[in-house]
């Protein structure tokens, strides 16, 4: 009993120790612990295996993540959300909220950086109605916690679910009613995958996996069906969006799937690559399952692998992302959510009136068209004259979206100080790290 | 009993690095350290305090040298020159094991001295090491150095028939796992009577292909060698001879496998023209097979080849010396022996001839036995085993015990006092306090005697 005990709490201190950050090198090494510190060019780690902190050279960083539990006060479902993110030239982006505009600066505030004041011809874009939800699930990480039939036709490798074979891995992750679901799938020959989504268990019922929807990908498109309910009449299946774009090209056997689901109101829109190919209205009662499934349906001659899955809480309230192109480079544009353009000059924003509005000098128009805030997708600013690009010694990556490319980077117990090259000296709220890598 | 024809002796003992003149003196390379976390440090180890459980480490992604406990510490690769031994004769001591611990510490050396008490081995690593007798569980004499592999340590030295190993296999934690139906072999001397051992794990049923004595191994299907095919609940071993009649040699039901999702395989082998050879499952005896001369054999591959796409695991895989001696069966374990037994120890020649007898000296190579019809002198070279006392005896778990791994292949436990670059220090119940160059070992493993940690070691059953 004793003895069982006292395991017991080794395991769960092994558990805690775990769950940390982690810190790779290129020559292999591995560290898991508390980072503490960042400076100077060491990193210092607190470990279970050191009394001291490790002082790890960073010149060899390959990358830090960051463990989700670092914050005592925060966890990261409870981190801001912001419902814009604002792209820099240098492929810098970063999550917060336009609260002013000039001829030259866009004022941005950000909850882990304070207010940035940022020169407008170092802005590529803002997009708006691009709130990050609260995940739900980021992974894999393992076989562990699915739910194989089949014999265990799936393996983990390489931060992949790979089957080459037929066969089902599932796992219950507590779908909320409307949520974002992202995966990247890759195939060797060809795709062909089914994704059950909303299905009561995570192994297939003896009728299937009835009730649910069904997201499928092969050679021929991508397809969004609903699958009803054991009994109910009429068809098995109702399609509700269906693609003939085939996934992937011919240089690449891979593509980035999100299927988004708002029970609810019923909606359902798909994405393949960024491209939104369709919305669906499920005219049935939705599905209540809280699971997924995926379904290899490979031959058993090449694999078919998932990796990058996310799921996120879906908050409808907000505008979807839309992602509409760059018209034209030398003219700011203004999209908004029903598609139109404006082009021109982008000359204000009044966020303290009613409708927060953007003020938009067209060529279309001699007077400034108002843009309400609410109806803005995408804002693109003229591309000036080239300004080089400017990397930092390190890429950030943040824990609600986004990245910043920094150097001279100096992390204390709250806060790391670093210097972008563009934006200045910057204090970031280290509970919004997500990890740093060496840029190449 | 056959007229011995014993003569006079001569041995050489030198030592010499393993590695040649151009190669990259293996020390530079650095020791990894892996901890039950999966942290993973490289560097040069300085020194260990195991009362303090404390490590000073050289590392090279560290600054300084850095102070690290041991308390998770699952190994330490070492990457010193081990010295090549040429000697008359190689003695082979594997010791009983620890309790309720399937592994057996092997110690080899020459043969110096052996009493009703002891047996001493002179080795290059620690001198001599005199064993507690009643802790031997058996002493081998070879006439070449024994070959051993234990593994799988990851993809070197191993080949796939489709070309690219990581395609169809994945290495982690000292286990291969197929991915497709491609197999995987590696060349390993397999000595005249061998063991080869091995853990397998699948998830559907056991459908794959084992291959021994092979003479090709970029070829699933090799001209030359045995094959052992389990599918399902049915094992058979064919055999396939150079320039002989091929032999199906068992066909056997195994359907406790059924059920199972794992099962440790055991191939004894005598390539002998009158040797037994046999297979396990689970320490079950499957099929026997003799009278056949294996020694024509050139072929020194090993395969594991998948049968379908269904991953299987396999791990365990260890290629060793065997006395020649089929475990006991269960049956036979109570049987008294109707003959007579003679006053002495059985010592077992390499011409197949027994000697009863008591050793009365050992000088210069050679063996002075008293026997019943006089007294005899053996060379050692010419003997292949000395049997043991059979009372039931077993090595105490120490704290502090680490499992050292000879570059030969095998390992022993050692109760670890301290470490530095150049030696290991530590006690054994077996031979008491010993000095060991570190060179003769590729790896420490610590913390041997913690079963939360063998999760980490040893990867768990549903990691795939």
């Amino acid at each position: 009993m004793r003895t069982s005990l006292i395991a017991g709490l080794t395991m769960a201190f092994l558990s805690i120790s775990q769950a940390n950050d982690q810190i790779s090198l290129k020559n292999g090494d591995l560290f898991f612990g508390k980072v503490i510190a960042l400076k100077g060019g060491l990193i210092e780690l607190q470990t279970p295996h050191s009394e001291a902190p490790l002082k790890i050279l960073n010149k060899d960083l390959i990358k830090l993540n960051f463990s989700a539990d670092y914050s005592e006060k925060e966890t990261p479902d409870e981190l801001p959300k912001n419902s814009q993110e604002l792209y820099l030239r240098n492929g810098d982006s970063i999550p917060g909220e336009v609260v002013g505009l000039t001829p030259t600066h866009l004022s941005f505030q950000t909850w882990f950086a304070g207010l940035l004041e940022i020169p407008r011809e170092q802005i590529d874009s803002v997009f708006f109605g691009v709130t990050p939800q609260r995940n739900i699930f980021r992974g894999p990480i393992g076989i562990e916690g699915w739910s194989q039939e089949n014999n265990g036709r799936w393996r983990y490798e390489d931060g992949a679910l790979t089957s080459r074979d037929k066969g089902f891995i599932g796992r219950d992750l507590k779908l909320p009613e409307n949520f974002i679901f992202g995966a990247e799938i890759s195939w060797e020959s060809s795709p062909n995958i089914r994704i059950h989504l909303c299905t009561d268990g995570e192994k297939p019922q003896s009728d299937g996996t009835s009730n649910s929807y069904l997201l499928n990908l092969n050679s021929g498109g991508v397809q969004v069906r609903r699958v009803m309910p054991t009994g109910s009449s009429g068809p098995k299946f109702k399609t509700l969006i269906t693609s003939t774009q085939a996934p992937g090209n011919k240089n690449s056997n891979t593509c980035q799937l999100e299927l988004r689901v708002d029970r609810v109101s019923k909606i359902l829109q798909l994405y393949l690559d960024g491209e939104k190919l369709g919305q669906g209205i499920d005219p049935t009662d939705s599905p209540k399952g809280s699971a997924i499934l995926f379904e290899s349906m490979s031959s058993g001659s090449s694999d078919n692998s998932i990796r990058n899955i996310i799921v996120n809480e879906w908050d409808t309230t907000t505008q979807l992302l839309r992602r509409e192109p760059r018209a034209e480079d030398d003219l700011d544009t203004l999209s908004v959510d029903d598609g139109d353009r404006f082009s021109g000059k982008i000359l204000s924003y009044s966020p303290a009136g009613p409708t927060k509005p953007f003020t938009v000098q067209t060529l279309l128009s001699p007077n400034p068209i108002s843009i309400p805030l609410e109806n803005c997708a995408v804002m693109y600013f003229t591309k000036g004259a080239d300004i080089p690009k400017s990397k930092g010694q390190y890429h950030l990556a943040l824990r609600t979206g986004g990245k910043l490319s920094l150097s001279g980077i100096q992390l204390g117990p709250n806060k790391l100080k670093a210097k972008h090259p563009w934006l200045g000296e910057l204090e970031i709220d280290r509970v919004v790290m997500l990890s740093i890598s060496k840029s190449e | 009993m056959k007229k011995l024809l014993l003569a006079p002796t001569l041995f050489l003992v030198s030592a010499i690095p393993s590695f040649g003149e151009n190669e990259k003196a293996p020390k530079e390379r650095p020791s990894v350290l892996t901890f039950s976390d999966k942290s993973r440090i490289s560097g040069i180890p300085k020194s260990v305090e195991a009362e303090k459980k404390q490590l000073i480490f050289d590392s090279s992604s560290l600054e300084g040298l850095t102070v690290l406990n041991t308390k998770r510490l699952l190994e330490m690769t070492l990457n010193g020159a081990p010295k090549k031994i040429e000697a008359d004769h190689y003695a082979l001591a594997t010791i009983k094991g620890h309790f309720r611990d399937s592994h057996r510490d092997t110690i080899r050396g020459r043969l110096t001295n052996l009493d009703d008490k002891t047996i001493t081995l002179e080795t290059w690593y620690a001198g001599n090491l005199t064993l507690r007798r009643s802790l031997v569980h058996s002493l081998d004499i070879f006439n070449q150095s024994p070959s051993f592999y234990n593994g799988p340590d990851g993809p070197e030295g191993w080949i796939s028939a489709g070309g690219n190993i990581e395609k169809y296999w994945t290495f982690k934690n000292r286990t291969m796992i197929s991915k497709a139906r491609s197999g995987i072999a590696r060349e390993v001397t397999i000595p005249d009577k061998a063991k080869i051992s091995f853990t397998a794990n699948w998830k559907s049923s056991p459908y794959f292909r084992i291959l021994f004595f092979s003479d090709d191994g970029s070829d699933d299907y090799p001209g030359t060698g045995y094959s052992l095919n389990v599918q399902r609940t049915y094992m058979s071993v064919y055999r396939n001879a150079p320039n002989d009649r091929n032999n199906d040699i068992i066909s056997e039901s195994i359907r406790n496998m059924l059920e199972a999702e794992t099962a440790e395989f055991t191939i004894y082998l005598d390539r002998s023209k009158d040797g037994t050879n046999a297979v396990h499952i689970d320490g079950k005896e499957i099929g026997t097979w003799t009278g056949v001369d294996d020694t024509k054999f050139k072929g020194n591959w090993i395969h594991f080849v998948p049968q379908n796409t269904s991953p299987i695991k396999f791990s365990n895989i260890s290629v060793s010396q065997w006395d020649g001696i089929l475990p006991a069966k269960p049956e036979d374990e109570e049987k008294e022996d109707p003959e007579e037994k003679l006053e002495g120890q059985e010592i077992r020649l390499a011409n197949g001839d027994v000697i009863i007898g008591s050793v009365k000296s050992i000088d210069e190579g050679q063996v002075s036995l008293s026997t019943s019809f006089g007294d005899v002198g053996v060379p050692i070279k010419l003997m292949r085993s000395v049997a043991l006392s059979e009372e039931i005896d077993e090595v105490r778990m120490e704290k502090n015990d680490v499992r050292c791994w000879f570059h030969e292949g095998g390992y022993i436990t050692v109760k670890l006092k301290s470490l530095d670059e150049k030696t290991l220090r530590g006690y054994s119940q077996v031979w008491g306090d010993a000095e060991f160059d570190i060179n003769a070992f590729s790896r420490i493993e610590f913390n041997i005697w913690r079963p939360e940690l063998d999760t980490a070691r040893y990867g768990s059953s549903t990691d795939w």
